[in-house]
């Protein structure tokens, strides 16, 4: 098994964990974590498949990890945020209960 | 270089600086900075299709760096069309927001964010619409994405904090799912640049694999059913504005991009399935989506539902597409008409519903009996949405299913056709329910109206310019002749 290999198949099973994480977990920060899972699993293999070529590592997907670490980051304080201010207003954490009040417009 | 050569930076910046400036501006302030934004972009937006119409699709590279080093902006003859849109639809949200947003001072912190959410949410999809690099793609995606989820929760109520989390899940599954398709596209291609990847790209299973990823996740972030269960609570619990400007715009931020990838990218031939699979749930999500308008008992909901329906005929344009030439430049303009007319009418519908809302101080449509008494206006705002999306003609909505069905029958595939016209039957079912209690007879005395009233004909202009737009299809024909998807396959509309 090559060295690259190793990064590619890590990352493909902590994309898997994190989309079932996401998708089974109920409460609100589970799936804020799931989801920075399905990311790292894809940054994984990013450096993993860059790392292929004959010659060195290839800068490219180095540059879209770093780019997707940062959406990341603004994408679970925005998850974080919404899961507060939701436990503020109505006292649970996770979304399949109905919450009580708040008429929409 | 003049600076008319920048225009596709200026589209960007400008929007960006409008941003940052109403966040320092104060929130008394910051809906004039929108305003004076609004103006600016549309007549930057007006400034680029004058141009694409005349020297034709262009590329800009930014700070001078090209492909495939650098990031590309593409303005083409598509991309044009969607920032007019953009435009037209985003000064009709602003002017209707500086009133919707003074009448209710109650959650006031989080409607002075409005603003700046508001227009970094339209600066990046300008951004969308312009750049032709699929990394930057994900980019431009997660910053609509941010903004548009921010923007569902501004209210602050249990309701749209529920609809913004469920929203917000849906676009994390969709940027890392995306990400996931450009990493396995770019191993097998070392390309990013659209125009590098529709020339090069040789079918293998690494970038079939990465493509089909890539697809999957614009899917669920244009909500084609079956992934729209996000859709109706984030844009039927959003404050008006901001459900008119999701409905109309944002989910046409990434069915844009599925267009690129679908008709320009990929190779004739190449994932030739996913072309009936997109129509198959086009179909569906037209009768779905409509049968669930139907059985709404709120207002918003039915707007939200009726998009869910509307979004479906966007995707019959890949099973027609390759129909033969003729079909794919009909399929292609017209399926460009549909995206025109919908966002046009849908901002208008949306925002005429928020009207109605503040009226009545609720959203109950079965207790709106007889509003056309004391809200002529929005109920004619409504009725003339109810013709553009039925598609009757005279109307942008009619030219659009014109284009359609003639595309399905020259050559010969009479069920698009035939799905085509039981969608304007079933946009007529929901249309025709809401309108007649509208239109029934009530002593029912209305709530003393707010200063809301002031913009109504806000609304009434939008679904007025998606009728007439009938006259503007040549005008749109043209752009499309003008886009990157119609050149590169060599036929003309």
């Amino acid at each position: 098994m090559s060295n690259y290999l190793v990064y590619v198949a890590g990352g493909a099973l902590l994309y898997a964990l994190g989309t079932y994480g996401l998708l089974a977990r109920r409460h609100l920060i589970h799936k804020v974590i799931s989801a920075n899972f399905m990311g790292s699993g894809v940054f994984l293999l990013l450096i993993g498949l860059g790392n292929r070529a004959e010659g060195g590592p290839d800068p490219v997907p180095q540059a879209m990890v770093l780019t997707g670490i940062v959406v990341t980051v603004a994408l679970t304080a925005l998850g974080l945020a919404i899961a507060k201010r939701y436990y503020t207003a109505t006292g649970l954490t996770n979304l399949d209960d109905e919450p009580s009040g708040g008429e929409g417009r | 270089m003049t600076l008319l050569d920048h225009l596709p930076a200026l589209l960007v910046v400008v929007p960006l600086a409008g941003a940052a400036l109403s966040f320092v501006a104060g929130h008394r302030r910051a809906p004039h900075v929108a305003l004076a934004t609004g103006v600016a972009i549309m007549a930057l937006a007006i400034a680029l299709t004058s141009r694409v119409l005349t020297v034709g699709p262009f590329r800009y590279a930014v700070g001078g760096w090209t492909a495939p080093v650098g990031i590309d902006l593409v303005a083409d003859g598509a991309s044009t069309l969607f920032i007019l849109l953009a435009a037209t639809v985003g000064l009709g949200v602003t002017l209707y927001a500086t009133a919707y947003f003074r009448t209710d001072d109650e959650t006031a912190h989080g409607h002075g964010l409005f603003w700046t959410l508001w227009l970094f949410m339209w600066t990046s999809l300008n951004a969308l619409f312009l750049t032709g690099d699929v990394f930057n793609v994900y980019v431009c995606l997660e910053l609509v994405g941010i903004s548009a989820v921010a923007l569902v929760t501004v209210g602050g109520t249990a309701e749209a904090l529920r609809a913004g989390a469920r929203y917000l899940y849906a676009s994390m599954l969709g940027a890392m799912t995306y990400l996931l398709g450009v990493a396995l596209l770019y191993s097998s291609t070392g390309q990013l640049d659209m125009a590098i990847l529709a020339d090069k790209l040789t079918p293998d299973v690494t970038a079939a694999t990465g493509l089909a990823l890539m697809v999957a996740a614009l899917v669920l972030k244009t909500a084609l059913v079956p992934a729209h269960f996000w859709l109706p609570a984030a844009h039927g619990s959003a404050p008006s504005p901001v459900s008119a400007a999701l409905s109309s715009l944002v989910v046409k931020g990434s069915y844009f991009v599925i267009l690129r990838l679908m008709l320009y990218v990929m190779p004739a031939g190449y994932l030739t399935g996913a072309d009936v699979v997109l129509g198959v749930l086009g179909a569906t999500a037209i009768v779905w989506g409509s049968v669930q308008a139907l059985l709404q008992t709120r207002i918003k909901q039915l707007v939200a539902y009726s998009t869910v329906a509307q979004i479906g005929y966007l995707f019959l344009v890949f099973p027609l597409a390759r129909l033969g030439a003729d079909a794919f430049a009909l399929a292609v303009t017209g399926v460009l008409v549909h995206a025109v007319s919908h966002g046009l009418a849908k901002a208008g519908l949306f925002l005429a519903a928020g009207s109605l809302m503040s009226r009545f101080g609720h959203d109950r449509i079965d207790a709106m009996r007889g509003a056309a008494r004391s809200a002529p206006l929005l109920t004619f705002t409504i009725a003339l949405a109810g013709v553009t999306m039925m598609g009757l003609p005279p109307s942008g909505g009619f030219g659009a299913k014109w284009l359609l069905v003639s595309s399905a029958l020259s050559a010969g595939a009479w069920w698009w056709a035939l799905v085509l016209v039981t969608g304007g039957l079933l946009a007529a079912a929901y249309m025709f329910r809401l309108l007649a209690v509208l239109l029934a007879e009530s002593d029912a005395a209305l709530k003393a109206s707010r200063g809301v009233v002031q913009t109504e004909w806000v609304p009434l202009l939008l679904t007025t310019a998606a009728v007439v737009l009938v006259a503007a299809i040549p005008l749109i024909t043209e752009l499309a002749a003008a886009s990157t998807i119609l050149i590169a396959a060599g036929v003309t509309p």
